[in-house]
C-alpha cells in the first residue's frame, strides 16, 4: 500500500513536471481560448520545420555518402556506430549542464523542497525529464542512419522496433555520467562558500576533463605493429571498424551491433545496453537519495561573502549599465556563464587539442585545416578561411538569442526604467557581441600556437571575422526581441531549451553562407587585397546599419507589446 | 506539555559560519494558537520558516513538527503542515485546478475531501473561474489565492504563512484571517510572519520577535507588555532598537 502510495505521488509529481515543462496545459488552454496563440504557434513550427529540414537533409545527405563509402570498407553499419556515438557524446558533453539547470538550478527546487516527497523521487522526476529533452538530439542524430542502413540492407519491421528501443535508451547512459558528476560537484559545491564560482568553474572542468579524456582516448594508437598492419587487422576483423570507431562510447557498439546483427547476437547486444542502462542508473539513484537535496538546499541559501571592497558609487552612461548588468547576471548565474561562455573555451580547446591528444600531425582535421591555409600562401583566400572559421565559432553564442529571454518575469524592470527601448537594445546587443569577440581572440590565439600563424593571418583574420560577427550577433538579438520566451521554471529554459537560440545560430549560418558566397565571387575576379577587404568590410557595415536600424524599431514595438 | 511546533537551540550561518542567519534559537508552538512571527527586515524570520518546512537545512539543532523531527524524519514532518512561501513562484503553465490537484496528489488527499475542500476554498476566494486558466494569467493576488488554498487542503496540523498579507485585496485578506481563527479553533495551529503589526496584535494568541537571529521576546501581548498599556508597534520598536540588517 505504502509504495503504491509512493508511485501514485511520484507519477503525479512527473506529470506535473511534464506538463509544466512542455507547456501542455497552456497549449490546451490556447487551442481552445486564444486562436490567435495558436496560429503564432503553428507559424513557429512551421519555421521549425523549414529551419531544420536543411539540417536533417544535410545530415542525411552526409550520412548517405558515408554508407557507400562503409559499403566498399564491408561495413556498412558503420553509420549507425557514428550516429550512435555522435548522439551519445553530444548529450554526455553538454549533459552536465542540463543536469544542473534541472536539477539543482531551477526555480521549483524552494517549492518542491517543501513537499512530502522524497528525495530519489525529485531526483528521477527531473532526471526523466532532462531524458526526454535528449529524445530529438537522440532522433535526430539516429533516424537518418537507421533510416538509411534499414533501406540498404531491406530491414524489417524487427529492425525498426529495435532501433526504437535503442533510441530510447540511447542518452540514459551518458545522462547518467552527468548525474554522477553533478552530484558530486553539487556536494562539494553545498560546503564551500563561493558556490556560484566553483559551480561555473567546477562544470567547465568537467566538461573539459570529459573533452580531452575522450579525445585522448581517441588518439591511442596500437602499442606495437605500423599503423598500416593495425588497420588491416582492423578490417579484418567483422564489425573491427565499428569497434574501432564506437570505442569513444560504447554503448554505441552494441546498438550497431543490435541492429546489424540477427537472432542471439543481436538481442545480446541490446540485452548489454538495457543492462547497463538499469544497471548504473542504480547507484547513482541510491546517491542521489543521500546527497541530493543537500545540494539543492545549498542553491537556496543566499551566498553571503563579507564584501572587503569599498562601495562605490559611480555612474555610467545609460548603454553601459544595460552592458555591465548584462555581464553581471551571466557572470552570477552559473546556467547563463556556462552557456554563454562554453565558446570562448571550446574553440581554443578543439584548437589545441593536437598539445593534449599527441603530435599534430596524428590530427586529420587540424592537418586539413593546415593544408588548407598553406595551399592560398600568403593569399586573401587564407584571411577569409580563417576570418571563417573564427566567424563560425564566434557566432555560436547563446547569450545573443536569449538576451531578452533571460530577463524573464523582471522584464518589467527594463520596462520601467527611464532608458529608450532602442538604447537597451543597443546594450544587450554588445554584451553579446563583447561575448563573440572573446571568443574569436582566444580561439584565435589558440590557432597562432597550433597552426603557427603570422602576426599579420592573425590581425586580418580577427578585424574581419568581428566585422562579420556583428550583423550575426545583431540578427540574434533581433530574433529573441521579437519573441523572446519569458515564461520558464528554470533557467536552463531560458537559455539551453530556448529556441530562440537554434534560430540564432541558424540565422548566423545563413549569413555566413551569404558571406562565403559573395568572397568566392570575389576571389575569381582576382580583385587586389585591399580592395577585396574593402568591399567585405562595406558590405558588412551596410548589413549592420540596416539590422541596427530594423532593431531599434522593434526594439519601440517589442516594448509596447510584450508582458513580463 | 503537547507541542506542535519544537525548535531546540537551532543556528543557521553562512559565509562558513562569518555569518549567523538564525543564532541559537528555541521556541514552542502549541496547538491551537496563532503565533505571529515578527521581525524587522533581515532579522532571520525567512530563515527560520524555510528550515522549519524543510527547504533548508539547519546547522546544529534540532526542529519537531507534530512529534516528527525535520532533518530525520521529512516526509512525515512536512505531512503535517501546509507552507505558504513569501513567493509566488509557482508553475506558471499548469491551470491553477492542475496545481491543486498535484498538492493533493503529495499530500495524499483522499477524492472526496479534495473535491469538497478545493470547492470550499475556491468558492471562499472567488477563484472558481479562475481555476480552469493558466496560472501565467492570474494576477499577484490570485497566485497566493491558490497557493494558500493548496496549503489548506490536507487540513495540516501546522499552518505556516511567510508574509501572507502581501498582494492580498482588503477582503481576501479579511477572509484569511477568518480562516486563520477557523483553523486554530479546529484545534490547528498557524505560524506566520509579518510585517503588519496590527494584524499580529489583532489575531495571534502569542508573539515571537527575533532580531539579528536571535529571539528576543515571545509571550502574550500582555506580557510583551510587561507594564503600561504600550501598542505591539512600540514594544517592537523598542526591542528592535538597535535593529540593522544582514540576516536573511
Amino acid at each position: 500500500m505504502k509504495e503504491v502510495l509512493a508511485m501514485s505521488k511520484f507519477l503525479s509529481l512527473l506529470k506535473l513536471q511534464i506538463n509544466s515543462r512542455f507547456g501542455l496545459s497552456m497549449a490546451r488552454y490556447n487551442f481552445r481560448n486564444d486562436k490567435k496563440e495558436l496560429w503564432k504557434a503553428a507559424g513557429l513550427t512551421f519555421i521549425i520545420v523549414i529551419a531544420l529540414g536543411q539540417v536533417v537533409f544535410l545530415y542525411s545527405y552526409i550520412m548517405q555518402r558515408l554508407y557507400m563509402a562503409a559499403q566498399l570498407l564491408n561495413s556498412p553499419q558503420l553509420i549507425l556506430t557514428m550516429g550512435a556515438s555522435a548522439a551519445g557524446l553530444l548529450i554526455l558533453f553538454f549533459g552536465i549542464f542540463y543536469i544542473l539547470g534541472a536539477l539543482f538550478l531551477a526555480r521549483d527546487t524552494e517549492f518542491l523542497a517543501s513537499l512530502p516527497l522524497k528525495q530519489n523521487s525529485i531526483f528521477l522526476s527531473k532526471f526523466i525529464l532532462v531524458l526526454l529533452g535528449e529524445y530529438p538530439i537522440a532522433l535526430f542524430l539516429m533516424l537518418p542512419p537507421v533510416i538509411i542502413y534499414g533501406a540498404g540492407a531491406q530491414k524489417g519491421i524487427l529492425y525498426y522496433i529495435t532501433a526504437l528501443i535503442c533510441i530510447l535508451f540511447l542518452p540514459i547512459v551518458p545522462l547518467i555520467i552527468s548525474s554522477l558528476l553533478s552530484l558530486c560537484l553539487m556536494h562539494i559545491v553545498s560546503r564551500s562558500k563561493r558556490r556560484d564560482l566553483i559551480i561555473i568553474v567546477g562544470s567547465i572542468i568537467l566538461f573539459l576533463a570529459l573533452f580531452v579524456g575522450q579525445n585522448l582516448l581517441l588518439s591511442r594508437m596500437p602499442e606495437s605493429g605500423t599503423e598500416m598492419e593495425f588497420l588491416l587487422e582492423i578490417l579484418q576483423r567483422s564489425d573491427g571498424l565499428v569497434e574501432w570507431s564506437g570505442r569513444i562510447f560504447p554503448p554505441s557498439v552494441w546498438i550497431t551491433k543490435a541492429l546489424s546483427h540477427t537472432g542471439a547476437e543481436a538481442l545480446k547486444n541490446l540485452g548489454y545496453l538495457v543492462l547497463l542502462s538499469v544497471v548504473s542508473f542504480i547507484p547513482v539513484w541510491l546517491l542521489a537519495s543521500l546527497i541530493y537535496q543537500r545540494g539543492a538546499s545549498a542553491q537556496l541559501e543566499a551566498e553571503k561573502r563579507t564584501i572587503k571592497r569599498k562601495l562605490t558609487y559611480k555612474g555610467s552612461s545609460p548603454i553601459m549599465v544595460i552592458f555591465k548588468n548584462e555581464w553581471k547576471m551571466i557572470l552570477r548565474t552559473p546556467v547563463y556563464a556556462l552557456n554563454s561562455l562554453i565558446g570562448i573555451i571550446v574553440g581554443p580547446v578543439i584548437m589545441a587539442m593536437p598539445l593534449f591528444g599527441g603530435s599534430f600531425a596524428q590530427d586529420p582535421d587540424l592537418q586539413a585545416i593546415s593544408s588548407l591555409i598553406d595551399q592560398f600562401g600568403s593569399s586573401p583566400a587564407q584571411v577569409l578561411i580563417l576570418s571563417g572559421i573564427l566567424v563560425l565559432f564566434g557566432s555560436f553564442n547563446a547569450a545573443v538569442s536569449s538576451t531578452y529571454s533571460r530577463e524573464g518575469k523582471s522584464l518589467w524592470i527594463l520596462k520601467s526604467i527611464p532608458v529608450k527601448p532602442q538604447t537597451q537594445a543597443a546594450g544587450k546587443l554588445l554584451a553579446g557581441y563583447s561575448i563573440s569577440l572573446l571568443c574569436v581572440i582566444t580561439t584565435s590565439l589558440a590557432m597562432v600556437f597550433a597552426l603557427r600563424l603570422s602576426f599579420g593571418l592573425w590581425l586580418s583574420s580577427v578585424v574581419l571575422s568581428a566585422a562579420a560577427l556583428f550583423p550575426i550577433c545583431l540578427s540574434g538579438t533581433l530574433i529573441d526581441l521579437i519573441r523572446p520566451k519569458l515564461h520558464w521554471n528554470n533557467p536552463t529554459e531560458a537559455i539551453k531549451q530556448n529556441f530562440n537560440v537554434v534560430l540564432g545560430m541558424l540565422a548566423g549560418v545563413i549569413i555566413i553562407m551569404v558571406l562565403v558566397a559573395l568572397c568566392y565571387g570575389f576571389l575569381q575576379l582576382q580583385m587586389s587585397p585591399v580592395f577585396l577587404y574593402g568591399l567585405v568590410v562595406l558590405i558588412l557595415a551596410a548589413l549592420s546599419w540596416a539590422g541596427i536600424s530594423i532593431l531599434r524599431k522593434a526594439a519601440v514595438r517589442a516594448y509596447r507589446r510584450l508582458e513580463g | 506539555m503537547i507541542v506542535v511546533l519544537s525548535i531546540k537551540n537551532v543556528s543557521k550561518s553562512y559565509a562558513k559560519g562569518k555569518v549567523k542567519a538564525v543564532d541559537d534559537i528555541s521556541l514552542e508552538v502549541r496547538p491551537g494558537e496563532i503565533f505571529g512571527f515578527l521581525g524587522p527586515n533581515g532579522a532571520g524570520k525567512t530563515t527560520t520558516i524555510k528550515m522549519i518546512t524543510g527547504v533548508l537545512p539547519i546547522d546544529t539543532g534540532t526542529i519537531n513538527v507534530n512529534g516528527h523531527d525535520i532533518d530525520k524524519d521529512p516526509i512525515k514532518a512536512k505531512m503535517s503542515m501546509g507552507y505558504v512561501p513569501d513567493t509566488h513562484d509557482i508553475y506558471d503553465r499548469l491551470t491553477g485546478i492542475e496545481y491543486l490537484n498535484f498538492i493533493a496528489d503529495v499530500y495524499e488527499v483522499s477524492r472526496k475531501e479534495r473535491k469538497q475542500n478545493i470547492e470550499k476554498y475556491l468558492d471562499m476566494f472567488e477563484m472558481k473561474q479562475a481555476a480552469g486558466q493558466p496560472i501565467k494569467s492570474y494576477s499577484h493576488g490570485m497566485k497566493q489565492k491558490i497557493i494558500l488554498t493548496g496549503a489548506l487542503l490536507h487540513n495540516p496540523p501546522l499552518w505556516i504563512l511567510d508574509e501572507p498579507m502581501t498582494g492580498l485585496d482588503p477582503k481576501s485578506a479579511h477572509l484569511m484571517k477568518e480562516e486563520m481563527n477557523r483553523h486554530c479553533q479546529k484545534g490547528y495551529t498557524v505560524f506566520f510572519s509579518t510585517h503588519v503589526l496590527e494584524v499580529a496584535e489583532r489575531l495571534c494568541h502569542r508573539i515571537g520577535i527575533i532580531n539579528k537571529g536571535r529571539i528576543i521576546a515571545v509571550g502574550t501581548l500582555d506580557e510583551l507588555r510587561r507594564s503600561g498599556d504600550k501598542s505591539l508597534e512600540s514594544i517592537f520598536l523598542e526591542l528592535t532598537d538597535e535593529g540593522s540588517a544582514g540576516h536573511e
